[in-house]
């Protein structure tokens, strides 16, 4: 092709994808996230083979969340024992197992545990061990939303997150304990806080990996996929994350802020919320078609699964 | 009356120091001009005693009887020197023979005593001048030149002067002839530019010494400079006693007494440092005094601009008119430096500002008509700077709204800007090869008018910055056209390589896409950036292709450059669709085009060593790595982490096999590269895929694509022919095959590890083993025998570490069975076939 032809056409396509981006209100987002996807990815990478080496069995790990299970201690609410406490941690349990139809590892038994707190917040520890705070059970508006976070807690086990942040502490303190014998929690902690380093750059990732996932899990449950999108962007809502920077004054200064932003951002555990909502849209969209999905928003309610109660109603059309 | 006195008192203060100074400097040149007087005089005298002494000599060999009678003829034919009054005799005269002294005569009547010379009241006596011997009435005698007969002794000192006179020693009457004077400067009128007279040895200020130095030439200018600030700072002050008349009328009289004052000294000494400082510091001042008739409150007696305008041009134009006759560009310059200073004082104003204006023409039309470069380029800094300080210490009133002030100031910039892009394109025409300091004012104009512009630039929403960039963008562009019409090119391309940025057409025009590219980006969402910036990169290379402009050139592809890394800060992470295309999609493959059509146009370029006009072929491989590399990171965005190592895997076949057919050895490396990055992104992710479709969501879709992609590259790579292994990339080209297998095995193996587990584990990895053993057969590619072989060992390891102790007792089985039979096997095949592999291994 001459110089000249390749030339037409390289600026037919420059000017039109501009004219259609402006038409579609593009999104004004400067920043080096993108460049610390890169980098998460490549550490990644770069820690695979250290993580396959110190990769423990499913029973050590299941021990080791058991040990860390027995050590959570909220300061046990007034309601502990009540009935509805009961009733309420019954729910979350079965609910959680019947997400468990699309694990990869099948071997882990997962144990889900109700906190009597007004937090609003869910965590997993290795082995299995799901904990969901009351606060976020008051929280959600439909079973399906609560599918979506328990999913997402159970991805950090699945997909290993939880047992990788522990693996180089152990590892560590089974090749020191032949040296410093009862003093290798040193080496573990050591460790710990060197991992903790390495692995900050794609924990981020694993909070999107844990998202898309758990959408996953919940959809293929039968939940709706936009519920994973409604909480959380009533969860953002909620904490009021940072506004989003005016535009700088030139192209120096802007690359200034996202050098910032990005520097600042090394260490946080989770990625900004504007950004999962967006990415549980986009995957919430995939889901085309005719297929219906269940909300349960009386279910939640009456603190009955879809699988004790399935309500008609609570039945809604993909978009 | 009180204003009589006080005018007065002013005048005293403002007077008095000038007078000591003068005082000061004229005494000192008095006393120099003396001692050299004097040590002239002493050597005269040593000379004439010498002679005497010689004269006398001669008579005494002979036998003159009258001689006798008189007195020694020393006492006769000489007689001592006597210092008449108020000498100074500085000169040892303790050489000099010593003579009998009678006083009856006094043979220094004829000498040019130093009583001869006159003390000086005359406050520029630095030429030397010295008046008519006087002798001293007592010792005058009649002075009648005698004969002095050959042979005949001389009756008395007079003859002996006469005698001496006619020898052309002193002739006897004549005025003593002046010590070192120096011709006056002439002053005939001339039709053209006068001569630039000579400077006298008592304004020489580098024999002076360090004291002097300070005294003279130091002092002469701060004072000449004091003295205009603090005509300033009086006409500025209001006082109630004094009338805006009144002041004007003192500021006039003082500038045209300094004015007088040194065209005085002038014609009475000649041109010197002190007349120059005095005729400049008085122009300044009437500058000043005319510009305050009309732009300062206090003194405001005009009050239309245009006669206010009129009058300051008018002023200008004398003292353009006035430096002229010296043609000295540091008179020139000090005066310019005095207005300037002048109006540092004075309010901001339209007319104030206009004022700079002007006086910023007047001195560069002067620079350039008598190609006074340094005059012409410090003159910008200094237009410039005192602009910017003005501003800066009275800003403009504040009653003036953002678009007013910006007309305001950026007008009366742009009038400079214009002035010093005509003047700098004027002396580009003259020479266009010159080696002066003005061949850099296209630059020096460039960053002050952009610094100013920017400092003075009101931040806020009404004005944004892209007005400016604008406003640059068109004036480049006009001054662009008018550099390539009027005036010839230096540093274009087809003249030379090295001279960049120094006033040519292109120069220009590469500011003006600078300031579109500022524009754009201010203008554009942030996802349409790059597309702006791809094509003003790629239209300025176009364009300079055609010229051929290397300057232009260079600038295209930095911009080019610039646009591939604002991909990754404002175009990858963004959600967005138009037509359910991602605008992620849909700005970045565009820009993956323009990197291929630049790297295809590069390439058919010539180097930067073998073009003449300098090429810049060596881009061509950076551009198509930017195109690989925008491609990966688009896939990663666009398919997620999970599908993108079989499309990485898929891009790398692409590119072998597009670096075999095309005999492209970058593309077989980007080849390398792309399957590398997909097997890594294959392990991090376990293989795994979050894919709502269940066959990419499995692992063995992902794997088995991804490594059969790998596998093909092998093969792709074992037909090619190596390269000479001239660089270490070239060297490293000949582990691509191995790099493809072994790639290829690690993936397979590591495909099986997730999702194989326990007892099956070591079956399958020993099955694998012996699956690569035999590709590796058939092949003849002897590292994937080797991988084959590897993975069998690490079975041997797996099943003693961790089978034995881990797995139940079927599996642990299972295990061990499996891998024996496979060794087994795998030791029958190498003794069957012993031959044949023997063949295979040479």
């Amino acid at each position: 092709m001459k110089p000249v032809y390749s030339l037409i056409v390289v600026l037919i396509m420059l000017v039109v994808g501009g004219i259609i981006v402006m038409q579609g209100e593009p999104e004004e987002k400067v920043g080096l996230s993108g460049v610390m996807e890169l980098v998460g990815d490549a550490q990644r990478t770069a820690l695979k083979p250290a993580m396959v080496v110190t990769r423990v069995s499913a029973a050590e790990e299941m021990e080791l969340g058991a040990r860390l299970a027995g050590h959570m201690s909220f300061g046990y609410g007034r309601d502990q024992e009540s009935e509805d406490f009961k009733k309420t941690e019954a729910y979350i349990k079965r609910l959680g197992r019947s997400l468990l139809g699309s694990i990869s590892r099948k071997e882990i038994n997962y144990d889900f545990h109700l906190i009597d707190a007004e937090m609003v917040n869910a965590f997993a520890l290795p082995g299995g061990q799901i904990f969901v705070f009351r606060g976020l059970v008051d929280f959600v508006e439909s079973e399906a939303e609560l599918a979506s976070i328990l999913g997402h807690e159970i991805t950090h086990v699945d997909a290993r997150h939880c047992i990788e942040s522990f693996q180089a502490e152990m590892a560590a303190e089974k090749v020191a304990g032949t040296v410093l014998g009862d003093d290798r929690w040193l080496a573990g902690m050591a460790m710990r806080f060197a991992s903790r380093i390495i692995q900050g750059g794609y924990r981020q990732y694993q909070e999107f990996e844990a998202d898309a996932r758990g959408l996953k899990f919940s959809a293929d449950a039968g939940y709706d996929p936009s519920a994973a999108e409604k909480v959380m962007q009533r969860l953002g809502e909620k904490y009021q994350e940072e506004t989003p920077p005016k535009k700088a004054a030139d192209p120096v200064a802007e690359l200034a802020v996202a050098v910032k932003t990005a520097a600042g951002s090394y260490f946080r555990s989770h990625p900004p919320t504007p950004d999962r909502v967006e990415r549980l849209r986009q995957q919430a969209s995939q889901h085309t078609g005719n297929r219906k999905f269940y909300i349960g928003k009386d279910n939640l309610k009456q603190r009955l699964t879809r699988a004790q109660k399935e309500i008609p109603e609570e039945f809604a059309s993909t978009r | 009356m009180g204003e009589l006195i006080f005018l007065s008192i002013i005048g005293g203060i403002v007077f008095a120091p000038l007078v000591f100074l003068v005082w000061t400097i004229s005494s000192i040149s008095r006393l120099k001009k003396q001692a050299q007087y004097q040590e002239t005089e002493l050597e005269a005298m040593q000379e004439r005693v010498t002679r005497l002494q010689s004269a006398l000599r001669r008579l005494e060999t002979t036998d003159r009887a009258p001689a006798a009678a008189h007195p020694p003829g020393h006492a006769d034919v000489s007689q001592p020197y006597r210092p008449a009054r108020e000498e100074i005799v500085r000169s040892d005269v303790s050489g000099m023979p010593t003579v009998a002294t009678p006083s009856q005569t006094a043979v220094a009547g004829h000498l040019p005593s130093a009583a001869a010379y006159p003390p000086s009241s005359d406050l520029a006596a630095s030429a030397g001048l010295v008046s008519a011997p006087v002798a001293d009435a007592g010792d005058r005698e009649t002075a009648e030149p005698l004969e002095i007969q050959e042979g005949v002794m001389p009756e008395n000192s007079q003859q002996v002067n006469a005698f001496f006179d006619r020898m052309g020693q002193h002739p006897s009457g004549d005025t003593p002839a002046r010590p070192a004077a120096q011709p006056r400067s002439s002053r005939e009128s001339a039709a053209f530019r006068p001569e630039r007279p000579a400077a006298s040895p008592a304004t020489d200020w580098n024999s002076m010494d360090f004291e002097s130095m300070i005294g003279g030439n130091l002092m002469n200018k701060a004072g000449a400079f004091l003295l205009v600030i603090g005509l300033a700072l009086f006409l500025n002050y209001s006082f109630a006693s004094l009338g805006p008349w009144a002041k004007l009328a003192s500021g006039a009289v003082f500038s045209v007494l300094l004015l007088a004052w040194g065209v005085f000294l002038e014609h009475r000494n000649g041109g010197n440092l002190m007349s120059i400082g005095l005729i400049g510091g008085g122009w300044s001042c009437l500058y000043l005094t005319a510009f305050a008739a009309h732009g300062v409150t206090a003194t405001k007696v005009i009050e239309s601009p245009v006669a206010g305008m009129s009058l300051l041009i008018l002023v200008a134009a004398g003292m353009i008119v006035h430096s002229l006759r010296y043609r000295s560009e540091m008179a020139t310059g000090l005066a310019f430096i005095f207005a300037f200073a002048s109006l540092f004082v004075a309010e901001v104003s339209l007319f104030s500002e206009v004022a700079a204006v002007i006086m910023a023409i007047g001195m560069l039309g002067i620079s350039w008509y008598f190609e006074w470069h340094q005059l012409a380029a410090s003159g910008l800094v200094l237009t410039y700077g005192s602009m910017l300080a003005r501003l800066h210490w009275n800003a403009p009133p504040s009653t003036l709204g953002p678009i007013e002030r910006v007309m305001f100031i950026q007008s009366l910039l742009f009038v400079l800007w214009t002035t010093y892009e005509i003047v700098g394109m004027s002396f580009m025409r003259r020479n266009p090869a010159s080696e002066e300091v003005t061949r850099f004012l296209f630059p020096m104009n460039f960053i002050a008018y952009l610094v100013a512009s920017l400092l003075t630039w009101p931040k806020v929403v009404e004005t944004p910055v892209y007005y400016l960039a604008g406003m640059i963008m068109a004036q480049y562009i006009l001054t662009g056209l008018a550099r390539g019409v009027w005036c010839s090119n230096p540093g274009e391309a087809a003249v030379e390589k090295a001279r960049f940025f120094m006033g040519s057409c292109e120069d220009s025009l590469v500011i003006a896409a600078g300031a579109l590219c500022y524009g754009i980006w201010y203008l554009l969402p942030a996802p349409v950036v790059v597309i702006g910036w791809a094509v003003a990169g790629l239209m300025l290379i176009e364009v300079a292709y055609r010229l051929p402009w290397q300057l232009m050139r260079f600038i295209g592809h930095l911009i080019v450059t610039i646009a591939f890394f604002r991909v990754f800060i404002a175009n990858l992470d963004i959600a967005g669709t138009s037509g359910g295309i991602s605008h992620r999609l849909l700005t970045v493959v565009p820009v993956i085009f323009l990197m291929l059509h630049l790297y295809f146009r590069t390439d058919t370029e010539l180097s930067w060593e073998a073009s003449p006009t300098g090429g810049t072929r060596q881009f061509a491989p950076a551009y198509s790595y930017f195109a690989v590399v925008l491609a990966g990171v688009l896939f990663r965005f666009e398919f997620g982490p999970g599908l993108t190592p079989p499309a990485l895997a898929v891009a790398a076949v692409i590119m072998s096999g597009l670096g075999q057919k095309l005999k492209n050895w970058h593309f077989r490396r980007q080849g390398l590269y792309l399957a590398l990055i997909a097997i890594g992104y294959g392990l991090a992710n376990d293989w795994r895929c979050d894919s709502i479709n269940p066959v990419l969501a499995s692992p063995w879709t992902i794997g088995i694509i991804t490594v059969t992609c790998l596998y093909a590259c092998r093969w792709l790579a074992g037909r090619d022919d190596m390269p000479e292994p001239d660089s270490l990339l070239a060297g490293m080209d000949s582990i691509r095959p191995h790099a493809f297998s072994l790639a290829g095995s690690v993936g397979l193996a590591f495909l099986l590890y997730v999702q194989i587990s326990g007892g099956f584990l070591t079956l399958a990895w020993s099955l694998l083993g012996m699956g690569l053993l035999a590709a590796g057969f058939v092949c003849k590619d002897r590292l994937l025998r080797f991988s084959g072989l590897g993975l069998v060992l690490l079975c041997i390891v797996k099943v003693f570490l961790y089978d034995a102790r881990e797995l139940e007792a079927p599996l642990r089985i299972l295990a061990f069975m499996a891998l024996g039979a496979t060794m087994i096997a795998i030791s029958w095949a190498y003794t069957r076939y012993k031959d044949k592999i023997e063949e295979l291994l040479k």
